[in-house]
């Protein structure tokens, strides 16, 4: 074989080599749009109000009574205190159909901010059973407009789901009204949950 | 590079790919069944047949309700939540093969495969719920007594008591009393 001919196949070996790497890349670019454009969301929002029955996966979610303060009281000592301000929201989860139910994530949010459960509290409830809780966050007094609460069951695998959107009632309007509310304010927290069957 | 090396190459490069897929096809094949396996699915026993599973045969003496259950320790009685009863069953359990893990995990079965697990409020009885597997001689009974905590309206409905098995993926043995 002469030189100039090793020189060719070379050549067209490297050209071959080159189309498949720029074929694979564009597959893979190409497969990556398509995910990008008909990823379904994993999850839906169902919004409600305070002390409205929110349904979501077969369960139902009442946001009840919401208080505010600035120290936590469990039997009759002081378990946390803080600067900012403690929202205290009694919570009621119900499961009428015949899965158990465990809401395991909940956050208050704003429109800037996320606030994490302090307690790390979760509601869980047996086929038949409703069980009341009182989720405690703390957040700050300067962002609470809007402050809203997304509660929804999470598992190791990820599948779609529905969360909870709830309104706490607390508006630009009333913020104050809230923030002079909680100062000095002790909170009782419940060492445990309250359950009873639906009747 | 010679024809034998690039074809090596090649060869080696369609492995790679095949085991790649493989291993994802594995994955999520793993977690379909489990999602379709895991819930649902059970065999009814005959009233009394005993269920056998993890190298042990369990048997359900009673299953019985009740509004009062009886502290052992405190001897105080114990009402269970607001519409809701105590469902309490006794289960034989016989370990017949020493080298098989035995977990002695129930669940109570009710209406439109409705389960309630092992209530968490805890009410100090005389008989263990769980077995403890390294105590447990081959051969020899153990009695364990399980608390449900059922709502009233789904008493009349109840199917009998599943004896769960995580190594299992299929339907699960349920426990039908006699009478």
């Amino acid at each position: 074989m002469s030189t100039r001919e090793r020189t060719r196949r070379v050549t067209r070996v490297s050209r071959a080599r080159v189309m498949g790497v720029v074929a694979a890349l564009a597959c893979l670019a190409f497969s990556a749009i398509g995910i990008g454009v008909n990823e379904p969301p994993s999850f839906e929002y169902v919004t409600g109000t305070r002390n409205e029955p929110v349904s979501i996966d077969q369960a139902e979610v009442t946001a009840g009574e919401v208080q505010v303060g600035t120290r936590l009281v469990r039997n009759d000592q002081v378990a946390a205190e803080t600067s900012g301000m403690f929202v205290q929201v009694d919570v009621m989860l119900a499961v009428p159909g015949r899965q158990a139910v465990r809401l395991g994530n909940s956050y208050l949010v704003t429109q800037a901010r996320t606030y994490g459960n302090w307690s790390g509290t979760a509601l869980d409830a047996e086929p038949g059973f409703r069980q009341r809780q009182a989720l405690v966050f703390e957040v700050d007094p300067a962002q609470i407009d809007d402050l809203t609460l997304e509660i929804w069951s999470g598992s190791i695998v990820s599948t779609y789901h529905q969360r909870a959107r709830i309104h706490l009632g607390i508006t630009a309007d009333n913020a104050d009204q809230w923030r002079q509310a909680a100062r000095g304010r002790d909170l009782d927290v419940e060492s445990s949950p309250a359950a009873e069957a639906l009747p | 590079m010679s024809p034998v090396d690039q074809r090596r190459r090649a060869w080696l490069r369609a492995c790679c790919v095949i085991l790649a897929v493989l291993t994802y096809l594995n994955v999520w094949s793993t977690v379909a069944i489990q999602g379709l396996t895991d819930y649902g699915r059970y065999t009814q026993l005959d009233p009394g047949e005993p269920a056998r599973a993890m190298g042990a045969e369990f048997r359900l003496v009673s299953l019985v309700q009740t509004t009062q259950l009886v502290d052992s320790i405190t001897d105080q009685v114990e009402p269970p939540a607001d519409n809701a009863v105590w469902v309490v069953a006794r289960v034989d359990v016989v370990r017949q093969d020493p080298n098989e893990s035995l977990y002695c995990n129930f669940q109570l079965l009710g209406p439109n495969r409705r389960t309630w697990k092992e209530s968490s409020t805890y009410v100090s009885r005389t008989l263990e719920p769980r077995c403890t597997m390294a105590s447990m001689e081959v051969g020899r009974g153990y009695p364990l007594e399980i608390t449900f905590e059922v709502p009233e309206r789904y008493v009349g409905e109840l199917a009998g008591v599943v004896v769960e098995d995580s190594a299992v993926h299929g339907a699960r043995q349920v426990l039908v009393p006699l009478g």
